[in-house]
């Protein structure tokens, strides 16, 4: 059996309901336990024990409808996606879509049958096939439902391998795509896309890149987050728990740089020939940007780089060697020219930000998501001076060069147990 | 009038029985899974000693996950299921 918080009651009936096991018993508990005192805990476990007991050893009757199965006889999803009739012209069929909940609230293209068969014909992939299911409410991902989404977000059919590719990523099992709906973290998936394909279609890592305004940009993560909202349950009546969330959950997307980085790219940097064109995926917390407009030594950067990521609020440093988590560090080109004048490669940068993107134990000891031995096997705890690194090796740093003019950069520390993931791009 | 292509979930999901209680709780042993929020060990300590203390539970198994973000593995459920005759389990914070 299970025992819930309050605040989570919805996302745990969606969930049982889609296991099949509706009538799996649950005990319903005050929110939060995490703020209260001891006691307190105490009073809400007494209160709850009898109920606990209750649900282990006993249903109260048999469950209504006859013979119900005990081992999972999943109907498989159709094939292909069911046709439906809306009435209405187009902010007619916005409405019909806006009462089913399969909009982000903001107005969509309506999939048509039609312009999901113009998508289809953006890559090379079957409708039918199936991508796999996506977390947490498992639905299951076909090209045509992927299609669907992306014509909903805007994108033209040029860009939907590069969205397939960004669903494929985010299916893979250590992203965790589930937990980015569920969790309180603000956890939104952010599309690195490196290679030529950013030129083709138009996928900016220059000016404003992160801010959407650019059509590619904004519609290719608009698709991705439709696609996990419609197939996984991913909204706030259902699943999304979001504290706070950040608008990464409306769409994140561009490319890097590569023009204007001093620096090989990243997929390269990663053992993709330059020719080939790579979405690397990672669920952030949102992006943390920093301000360097006097220091130009390329390591006075690189020192208030790593000054602004000595922070506190983030529990990256306590989560960091869970699952490998990645840091995404996007240099802006200026800084990224001044560090590579100073004579700093892609590989130096990653090792000086690993050696000095850290914080004392005794700084971050009961702070965030700290717990003890919290960094067992990676440092001494017991040691109040010993340093924490951000993450466990400069590999886990993810640096691109990103933006246009002037001198901002920014870092983007991983969610809680999301390692990121790469896909290359089918032509 | 216009027909659109269905984006969202279909797949259907046939109810299932939640697997059979056991009769009563004197002398079973039960499995207690820590999600590994901030008291949830707190909670469960004061779980487990009224389970023993009131209702006759004879072993506590307890487990604590790596991160409330990611499942139980498999191999821990199994081994929980050999070693326990019902569990609990927590959600959220």
């Amino acid at each position: 059996m299970t025992v819930v918080t309050e605040a989570f009651q919805t996302a745990a009936d969606a969930r049982a309901a889609v296991l099949g096991l509706p009538e799996h018993p649950r005990v319903i508990v005050e929110h939060p336990l995490a703020s209260r005192t001891p006691s307190e805990i105490e009073k809400v476990a007494v209160a709850a024990v009898a109920r606990i007991a209750a649900g282990l050893s006993g249903l109260a009757a048999p469950l209504a409808g006859g013979s119900v199965p005990q081992a999972a006889r999943m109907s498989p999803a159709p094939a292909r996606a069911q046709r439906r009739e809306l009435a209405g012209d187009f902010a007619g069929a916005n409405e019909a879509l806006e009462a089913l909940v399969w909009t982000d609230g903001l107005p969509v293209v309506p999939p048509t049958e039609a312009l999901v068969e113009a998508m289809l014909r953006g890559a090379t992939s079957a409708p039918d096939e199936v991508l796999g299911r996506m977390e947490p409410l498992q639905g299951t991902v076909t090209v045509e439902k992927v299609a669907a989404n992306a014509v909903m977000a805007g994108c033209r059919p040029e860009y939907f391998p590069v969205v397939l590719a960004s669903v494929r990523a985010v299916l893979q099992t250590d992203f965790h795509v589930g937990s980015t709906a569920c969790t309180t973290g603000g956890a939104a998936p952010v599309i690195i896309v490196n290679g030529p394909i950013a030129g083709r279609l138009g996928i900016s890592g220059g000016t404003a890149c992160f801010g959407g305004n650019i059509k590619a940009n904004a519609t290719i993560g608009r698709a991705l987050r439709l696609v996990m909202r419609n197939l996984g349950g991913a909204r706030p009546d259902g699943m999304e728990k979001s504290t706070q969330a950040w608008p990464g959950k409306i769409a994140c997307c561009f490319a890097e740089n590569e023009a204007r980085s001093p620096w090989e790219p990243l997929h390269v940097e990663r053992g993709h020939p330059a020719s080939a064109s790579t979405v690397t995926v990672v669920a952030v917390r949102g992006i943390y940007s920093l301000t360097e407009g006097r220091q130009t030594s390329g390591e006075g950067v690189l020192e208030t780089l790593v000054a602004s990521m000595r922070y506190v609020g983030s529990p990256i440093y306590h989560q960091m060697h869970i699952n490998a988590l990645p840091v995404i560090v996007a240099l802006c080109p200026e800084h990224a020219d001044e560090i590579a004048r100073a004579g700093f490669d892609r590989r130096a940068v990653r090792a000086y930000i690993h050696e000095h993107a850290r914080m004392p134990v005794r700084v971050l000891r009961d702070r965030a998501y700290y717990a003890p031995n919290a960094w067992k096997g990676l440092v001494d705890e017991s040691d109040p001076n010993a340093m924490v690194p951000i993450v466990t090796s400069p590999d886990r740093i993810i640096l691109v060069v990103a933006g246009g003019d002037g001198r901002h950069s920014s870092w983007m520390p991983a969610w809680g147990v999301c390692r990121g993931a790469t896909e290359v791009v089918d032509r | 009038m216009i027909t659109i292509v269905n984006p969202a979930a279909e797949d259907v999901t046939e109810r299932l029985a939640p697997a059979p209680r056991i009769a009563s709780l004197r002398g079973a042993r039960v499995a207690l899974i820590d999600n590994s929020k901030h008291n949830a060990d707190r909670f469960l300590d004061t779980l487990a000693a009224l389970l023993v203390r009131d209702h006759g539970v004879a072993k506590i198994e307890r487990y604590r996950k790596v991160s409330a973000s990611v499942p139980t593995p498999p191999e821990t459920l199994h081994r929980l299921l050999e070693a326990s005759d019902a569990a609990v389990h927590g959600v959220a914070d």
